[in-house]
């Protein structure tokens, strides 16, 4: 690193390189790496689709989505456009919708209560909402005034969070640790209710429940993808323009307000868009931890805490993961499926156990 | 950049938290350019009172002046354009560098698709040289030493360009040197300053002027020595005070030994 002579240059220059930073990447590599992501993404897409059950070629794969995106070449054999664009396409694209979803939701909880070891379901969110879709499954939605399971897992979503601070406010403000043992309790207490509910409904009925507990998008038809994938854009974007709030949110409500933050309105706004997220994606794929809490992780430490690229790129991140994750669920042990929660939970657990005993050190860096 | 300095003004401020009256009925005034120190005992509403200067507490009733707008006239982000707070510990466990957490300053001058232009940088570059980090601006800011962190957040102060600028006891946890170094470097940025202070010595050299809280009220604003008499001193902080005028620099200091009399003298109210 040069240090330039006083008065010439302001040597802040966001180009200079890594150097200036002491983050992973600066901002050329971080642009690079969206790059890079979105081209895994589009060839995760591809792969996605052809990995399964059924053996089908690459080239058929390619053709099949030609044909049906943009109408070029010949018809292909039904069969395999029944495969390709009704079975697969949908639950590959929503594997990429569910993980990005989770990976935002956990970028704005872990600003939302200063901790980095936030995540929906630590925080009880996801319990939350799970609890809600539950009950209209198992109770149907007569039960329920006729709401949908969506609408369900939004409400039980934005009650758990509610809870979590009411119960984590004190008289001076809300502490990181406190919100998130709060959220814990809060989780294994939903968590139970959810238990009871499966405890008491049809046999039939319980299997599925089961499934979709464990977290799986087998089965998505591109009707159910429209909403999650609008929700999780929305959001996202929503949250990138206020990305300069969040960043002072993670130093604290005081440094917040002292940087020009309305907290009490923010913290609401973001609970309510943090539930919506939440409750849209746990409402199509079921459980599906610790995506939440490694993503905005790798994501840090790649490019920094900073929110306008932790965001973006947690998007994409998330997205890549849960598609790979979701191919290796059904290629393991082709012909059945594992459910995703399984592999989410084998890598996420030992992530969150290093996690915790490196941040009681202090990083060394610079 | 260099509009004139503003004042700040309480009118008899009461704040109440949880049916506790913290502040029961604060005016004061705080001069354009001045470096005015508060200081009370532990509980006496110091921090309480500085919070309501940078918006983050609502008084019950009266109304806390910054220039010629009552603060909750205009918005959290208004505020913060005219009023920056270096804030008592700040830590954090995401680990910003020092660059970002001064380009944080320029936030409240920011709309939601503003984007970072070169001359944020160069004020964050200016801002980092006046309070001599330049040199630390891509270190982890959570790594540094407290010292470091407070002229961090002196620079942060300095970017967001308020002509108001607030500490709440910015020399908590600095060694001898840092406490006289930060407080040395405030003064020098000749803004409109209120400065919470335990320390009385640094207090009476670093202020023109002090406020005295006790109990919530105002006990007193004057020049340091004209303040702090012994008798206020017993009365207040329940210490035994001496002035002293150093033969070298010239300079009043206090010495200060535990009160042996407990027992309570009326306050002369200036």
């Amino acid at each position: 690193m040069t240090v330039s002579a006083l008065g010439s240059g302001d040597g802040l220059d966001e180009d200079a390189g890594a150097s200036e930073s002491p983050h992973l990447l600066g901002t050329w590599g971080y642009r690079t790496l969206i790059g890079v992501l979105v081209g895994v993404m589009v060839a995760s897409i591809v792969v996605g689709i052809g990995a399964g059950a059924a053996d089908i070629p690459v080239s058929t794969t390619i053709d099949v989505l030609l044909h049906q995106l943009f109408g070029i070449g010949a018809a292909p054999d039904p069969v395999a456009v029944q495969i390709i664009w009704e079975l697969r396409a949908p639950r590959v694209l929503m594997a990429l919708v569910v993980g990005a979803g989770l990976s935002v939701a956990g970028c704005a909880l872990q600003a939302m209560v200063r901790n980095p070891l936030a995540d929906p379901y630590i925080m009880g969110t996801a319990e939350g909402a799970t609890l809600g879709a539950v009950a209209v499954l198992v109770l149907g939605p007569a039960a329920l005034g006729g709401i949908g399971v969506s609408m369900a897992a939004f409400i039980g979503a934005m009650t758990s969070m509610l809870l979590v601070f009411a119960l984590a406010r004190s008289r001076s403000g809300y502490a990181p640790g406190r919100l998130i043992l709060s959220g814990v309790a809060l989780g294994y207490l939903f968590s139970a209710m959810t238990g009871i509910l499966q405890f008491v409904s049809d046999p039939r009925e319980l299997r599925g429940v089961l499934f979709w507990l464990l977290g799986s998008v087998a089965g998505t038809q591109w009707e159910d993808l429209g909403l999650p994938a609008f929700v999780v854009i929305a959001s996202t974007a929503w949250l990138v323009l206020l990305s300069r709030r969040l960043n002072a949110l993670a130093l604290g409500e005081e440094s917040a307000v002292a940087l020009g933050v309305d907290v009490q309105r923010f913290r609401v706004q973001l609970m309510v868009v943090t539930s919506v997220l939440v409750g849209a994606v746990v409402a199509v794929s079921g459980s599906i931890g610790f995506v939440g809490l490694m993503v905005p992780h790798a994501a840090r430490m790649l490019v920094g805490p900073d929110h306008r690229r932790v965001l973006p790129l947690s998007l994409l991140l998330g997205a890549a993961f849960l598609g790979a994750v979701d191919i290796l669920a059904r290629v393991v042990a082709a012909p059945s499926e594992l459910p995703l929660g399984i592999f989410t939970a084998a890598a996420g657990a030992p992530f969150f156990i290093w996690l915790l005993r490196r941040s009681q050190r202090q990083i060394e860096l610079g | 950049m260099d509009a004139p300095a503003m004042t700040i003004r309480g009118d008899d401020i009461h704040v109440d938290i949880d049916d506790a009256s913290i502040l029961a009925g604060c005016s004061f005034d705080v001069r354009a350019g001045e470096v005015l120190g508060l200081i009370g005992p532990n509980g006496s509403g110091k921090s309480t009172l500085l919070r309501t200067v940078y918006r983050a507490i609502k008084p019950a009733t009266g109304a806390l002046w910054i220039g010629a707008d009552d603060v909750w006239s205009l918005t959290a982000r208004q505020s913060a354009q005219r009023t920056a707070v270096v804030t008592q510990n700040t830590s954090t466990d995401f680990h910003f560098s020092v660059a970002e957490m001064v380009l944080m300053g320029r936030g409240p001058h920011k709309g939601l698709l503003d984007g970072d232009t070169s001359h944020d940088r160069r004020k964050v570059a200016w801002a980092l040289r006046a309070v001599d980090m330049y040199a630390f601006r891509s270190r982890v800011f959570s790594t540094l030493s407290g010292g470091e962190k407070q002229r961090v957040l002196v620079a942060r102060a300095l970017a967001q360009e308020s002509r108001v600028l607030v500490l709440d006891e910015p020399t908590n946890h600095l060694d001898a040197h840092a406490q006289l170094d930060l407080l040395g470097l405030v003064r020098s940025l000749q803004l409109t300053t209120i400065v919470a202070l335990h320390d009385l010595n640094l207090a009476a050299t670093y202020c023109e002027r002090v406020c005295l809280l006790d109990h919530g009220r105002v006990v007193g604003i004057a020049p340091p020595r004209a303040l702090l008499t012994a008798d206020v001193l017993r009365d207040v902080f329940r210490v035994d005070g001496e002035w002293l005028t150093s033969p070298t620099t010239g300079r009043d200091h206090l010495a200060l030994t535990r009160s042996e009399s407990s027992t309570t003298i009326e306050t002369e109210k200036p």
